[in-house]
């Protein structure tokens, strides 16, 4: 294998390729990056078996081959490289690094134990445009469960029905809920729980200047293409709880706050309620047209007041601030609907005029 | 034709009864010195030759037997300790089975010598594997001797599965002294075989016996346990935080004299020590109980050492509560003994005198004006704002409302602790602070210091926080045992109070619909898990801050300032002024110290004063 390439082509395709490399394996070669050179493309991959990372860049390849390099050194060389053009040597086992006058020897993984990553069969197929699939995940990958106890609320679903796409997350205290028409879709159907862990870094990779994601998935897998780059990723097994079911259909009180004002008084309150150790709960009196939020704790006390608009009768109800603050920060509109049906029922929030987002939040029961 | 089921020859069944009751040699020595003491005996001789099995001699100066029933001693089932089984109630005496003797006698070459104080002359009893009994009359003093030679010759399986000689008689030897620790009343001496190897003065102080047990040294540090609650009684001595065992060999429970073991006690004993003493440790203790015979019952397990209670938890609750007060009374830091060096100059003297003492809250609090050391300012600080050293500024942003201050900001009312007298030198290594009052240095570890700070304001704020519940969208469904299903219904009153909203669900099935709102890094079925042991386990209601103690134990770990950290003059001022207000100043949550002294008298003697 002899390649020659710029060191911003190399730092490239380490860089995105990284973050799918496993930290800790009982496997060696999963610490590395497989490099493989075919034709005029230098091609990046690596995994950790739940992600796999692909990356393309074009390069001059005077001899074809392949190597896998341990990620973390590599990727420290070659930031530490000096901007011009490098070569890439193959020789046996070790790979050659030259630059200038000066070489780096590096002692690889053998190419033939590192697992390729999976074609999907009888894969099916559509197109997202980018900035649709990205606001989507922004808005429900979120609340997903970062600790491992139920695996399924670590993963968020992502249900295709026809000309609908949807998607939810949920950790069991809150849910976030996502529909979209697609366009030129015919009777695709697809139900599966996509690690939030793929969706943020997919998040991470994708550009402004790629317009489409190209989607394959079958019953296991899904990947995501997307520029030059070509992400894979398990399915979480198991069965999402029929989130329908929980939603409430009609509801006893019905604000309307600005997403602005609404948030700066929640954190104003959060940060008296905040002794970063416990969660912050914060109680919202609504009545009279008034939204107020009230809080003492030892460190000092705070009276929010918010003039709303509202249907219905008086409540009060307690939630922790930190899923108020998550939601209220996504939110692409200027105006939110809140629907509540006394104290411990489910709270709804909706952005004004628009059906596509819902986000549900259970109440803290307060004594 | 012959029956199948027969019933068993008397010798047969008190060779089995031997199989429980006569497990090795120490098992006949605690029967014999167990009948010397119902015997009211003041002076109790053991003698054992070897591993025990040649000879176990056990010699009293009790009340003895008459002739007549004499006899009657070898026979199962027959004692004069109980009449009927209600007298189990109101047992005062030691034994009541009636099996010890019998059991004894059919596996060894027995011989029983007694003379009653109004008799001229003594019987003795002989037998042979419990056959074979012949009377005669000798000469004998008051008391009873019984002599136990050839143990086991009729059970070789037995006698195979004796361990060392060491062994066998360090056995011995252990249960005579706690037994000792029993009767402080009653002199023992044993003899191994004409080597005194234990003896007790019987002079009734369980101090002085616990130091012919224990050691002087140890004994001299105790510190004595002495309270009531209706009609029990707590007694004796247990050992400061800093005198610890890697084993629970250095306990001893007695109750009513009765040396018993207990696992139930030995985990209260060690709840009492919660967080002085690092996990593994335990400490030395003797407890003495003193209760009304019908709140337990000991007739468990033939060998009495068992017993059951009949209001656990209450007495789990006393007994705890008293050893942690106890221990906090006495807190003492850490001497640093420094090792004197070993030069030849060094006169046997200086080792001799006993170490500086340790500083107690009581001492400290005696000496001198409590405000001599103290910046002016510290007398009206709230105690979580730093100020600059003498500018005497308020910099608290709460300073207006301070002259009418809300209840919200009430200040707490200081109470100077046992370091009040302390001020900083210095930081050493940005990881320790050199602190004095004048006589004594004092070297605490910062972080350690601040942890138990910490520990101790968040595990406050855990007890006050309200028990608010989250709300689950998705119950978790918990399936349980019955045990933990029952454990649950008893205890539903209190898991709602923590928080938890639970539904039944099918048979042995809940959901969970509502976790505590607090739980830090904690899932809430983990916690509902651990509640449900505790109580399982541990026959206690867990309240929230001890289901959350690691995470809190954590918490305070992280918001500590760590070794290494740079401090002011000021910040340690503050930190030893805060440390001192603190429960338990003396060691951190994990039971480590946070300071360690040295005195004056060892810096002296380091340098060869004097």
């Amino acid at each position: 294998m002899k390649i020659l390439c710029s060191k911003d082509i190399l730092q490239t395709g380490v860089n995105t390729v990284q973050r799918a490399v496993s930290n800790k394996s009982t496997l060696p070669v999963l610490q590395g990056i497989l490099l493989k050179a075919e034709k005029q493309t230098l091609t990046f991959c690596a995994t950790d078996l739940e992600i796999g990372i692909r990356c393309e860049v074009a390069a001059e390849i005077t001899e074809e081959g392949s190597t896998v390099v341990p990620a973390k050194l590599f990727s420290e060389i070659v930031r530490k490289l000096p901007d011009t053009i490098i070569s890439l040597d193959l020789n046996d086992d070790v790979l050659i690094i030259k630059y200038f006058q000066a070489e780096i020897s590096l002692k690889n993984y053998d190419p033939q134990e590192f697992p390729l990553l999976p074609d999907l069969d009888d894969a099916r197929f559509f197109t997202l445009p980018t900035a649709l699939l990205k606001n989507m995940i922004r808005q429900t990958a979120f609340a997903c469960a970062t600790e491992e106890t139920r695996p399924i609320f670590t993963g968020v679903l992502l249900n295709i029905d026809g000309h609908t796409i949807k998607m939810v997350g949920t950790d069991t205290h809150r849910l976030a809920y996502r529909i979209a028409e697609i366009p030129n879709q015919d009777e695709l159907q697809f139900n599966g729980l996509i690690p939030s862990k793929t969706l943020s870094e997919i998040y991470k990779l994708i550009r402004d200047e790629d317009e489409f994601v190209n989607i394959n998935f079958s019953d296991s897998q899904i990947s995501f293409q997307f520029g030059s780059i070509n992400m894979i990723s398990r399915l979480i097994d198991g069965q999402f709880p029929n989130y329908n079911q929980v939603i409430p259909k009609s509801c006893d009180t019905k604000i309307y706050v600005s997403v602005d004002s609404l948030l700066d008084s929640v954190e104003r309150a959060a940060l008296i309620a905040r002794d970063n150790s416990y969660a912050n709960i914060i109680r919202l009196a609504i009545s009279n047209r008034i939204l107020k939020i009230n809080k003492v704790t030892e460190i000092g006390k705070i009276n929010e007041k918010l003039d709303i608009k509202m249907e219905g009768k008086d409540t009060l109800i307690s939630f922790n601030a930190k899923f108020l603050i998550d939601v209220l920060k996504i939110i692409d509109c200027e105006d939110i609907v809140m629907e509540f049906s006394g104290s411990f029922s489910p709270g709804i929030i909706r952005p004004l005029n628009d059906s596509n987002y819902l986000y549900l939040l259970l109440p803290v029961r307060a004594t | 034709m012959k029956p199948a089921i027969q019933i068993l020859d008397q010798h047969s069944a008190n060779q089995i009864a031997a199989g429980e009751v006569i497990e090795r040699p120490v098992s006949v020595v605690k029967e014999l010195i167990e009948n010397a003491l119902d015997a009211k005996a003041k002076r109790i001789d053991i003698n054992i030759e070897k591993n025990g099995l040649p000879l176990i001699k056990v010699r009293d100066d009790g009340y003895g037997i008459r002739p007549e029933d004499l006899p009657l001693t070898i026979l199962r089932h027959a004692t004069n300790k109980i009449f009927s089984i209600n007298d189990l109630n109101q047992l005062l005496t030691l034994g009541f089975r009636g099996e010890a003797l019998p059991s004894i006698a059919s596996v060894s070459h027995l011989e029983i010598t007694s003379r009653p104080q109004d008799q001229i002359s003594g019987t003795c009893l002989t037998l042979k594997g419990g056959r074979q009994p012949e009377i005669k009359e000798v000469g004998c003093p008051i008391g009873t001797t019984v002599a136990v030679r050839d143990l086991f010759f009729n059970t070789p399986a037995r006698k195979k599965f004796l361990k060392t000689t060491n062994t066998e008689f360090g056995l011995i030897s252990d249960i005579v002294g706690r037994l000792a620790l029993a009767r402080p009343e009653v002199a023992f001496t044993l003899t191994h075989p004409r080597q005194v190897v234990l003896q007790t003065s019987g002079q009734g102080s369980l101090l002085n016996t616990a130091g012919d047990i224990l050691g002087i040294n140890i004994a001299r540090r105790l510190i004595p346990v002495s309270v009531n609650h209706g009609d029990w009684l707590l007694e004796g001595f247990i050992s400061p935080p800093d005198l610890v065992r890697s084993s629970r060999q250095g306990e001893t429970f007695i109750v009513n004299g009765r040396y018993i073991r207990s696992s139930f006690l030995s985990r209260v004993l060690l709840a009492g020590y919660h967080t002085l003493i690092p996990s593994k440790q335990y400490p030395i203790a003797i407890i003495c109980l003193k209760l009304p015979p019908s709140d337990y019952d000991v007739n468990v397990h033939p060998t009495k050492m068992d017993i059951r209670f009949r209001d656990e938890k209450d007495l789990a609750l006393f007994i705890q509560e008293e050893i942690k007060n106890t221990l906090i009374k006495n807190r003492s830091v850490k001497t640093l003994f420094l090792s004197v060096p070993s030069a030849p100059q060094v006169p046997k003297v200086y080792r001799e005198k006993s170490p500086a003492k340790p500083i107690t809250h009581e001492q400290l609090n005696t000496i001198l004006n409590p405000n001599k050391y103290m910046p002016n300012n510290y007398q009206d600080t709230a105690p979580n704002l730093v100020r600059e050293d003498k500018s005497g500024q308020d910099l608290s942003p709460f300073s207006e409302q301070k002259q009418d201050p809300p209840d919200l900001f009430a200040e707490e009312a200081l109470s100077l602790g046992p370091l009040q007298k302390f001020r900083p030198l210095a930081q050493l290594f940005n990881t320790y602070i050199l602190a004095t009052d004048g006589q004594i240095l004092l070297i605490i570890d910062q972080h350690a210091a601040h942890e138990r700070l910490n520990f101790e304001r968040l595990l406050k704020r855990a007890k006050e926080n309200p028990s608010a519940s989250q709300q689950l969208l998705i119950p978790i469904p918990l399936e349980l045992t019955l045990q933990e299903e029952q454990a649950l219904l008893e205890y539903l009153w209190a898991l709602t109070d923590l928080g938890f909203i639970l539904e039944h669900f099918g048979p042995r099935t809940y959901l969970l619909r509502g976790i505590p709102a607090y739980t830090g890094s904690i899932s809430g079925e983990e916690l509902l898990r651990e509640f449900l042991e505790q109580i399982l386990m541990k026959n206690h209601i867990p309240e929230i801050e001890q289901l959350l103690e690691e995470w809190i134990y954590l918490l305070a770990c992280h918001e500590s300032i760590k070794a290494k950290d740079n401090l002011s003059i000021v910040e340690m001022e503050q930190l030893i002024s805060r440390l001192s207000q603190t429960g338990n100043p003396f060691t951190c949550p994990h039971g480590r110290p946070t300071m360690i002294q040295i005195s004056a008298a060892e810096l002296n003697k380091r340098f060869y004063r004097r």
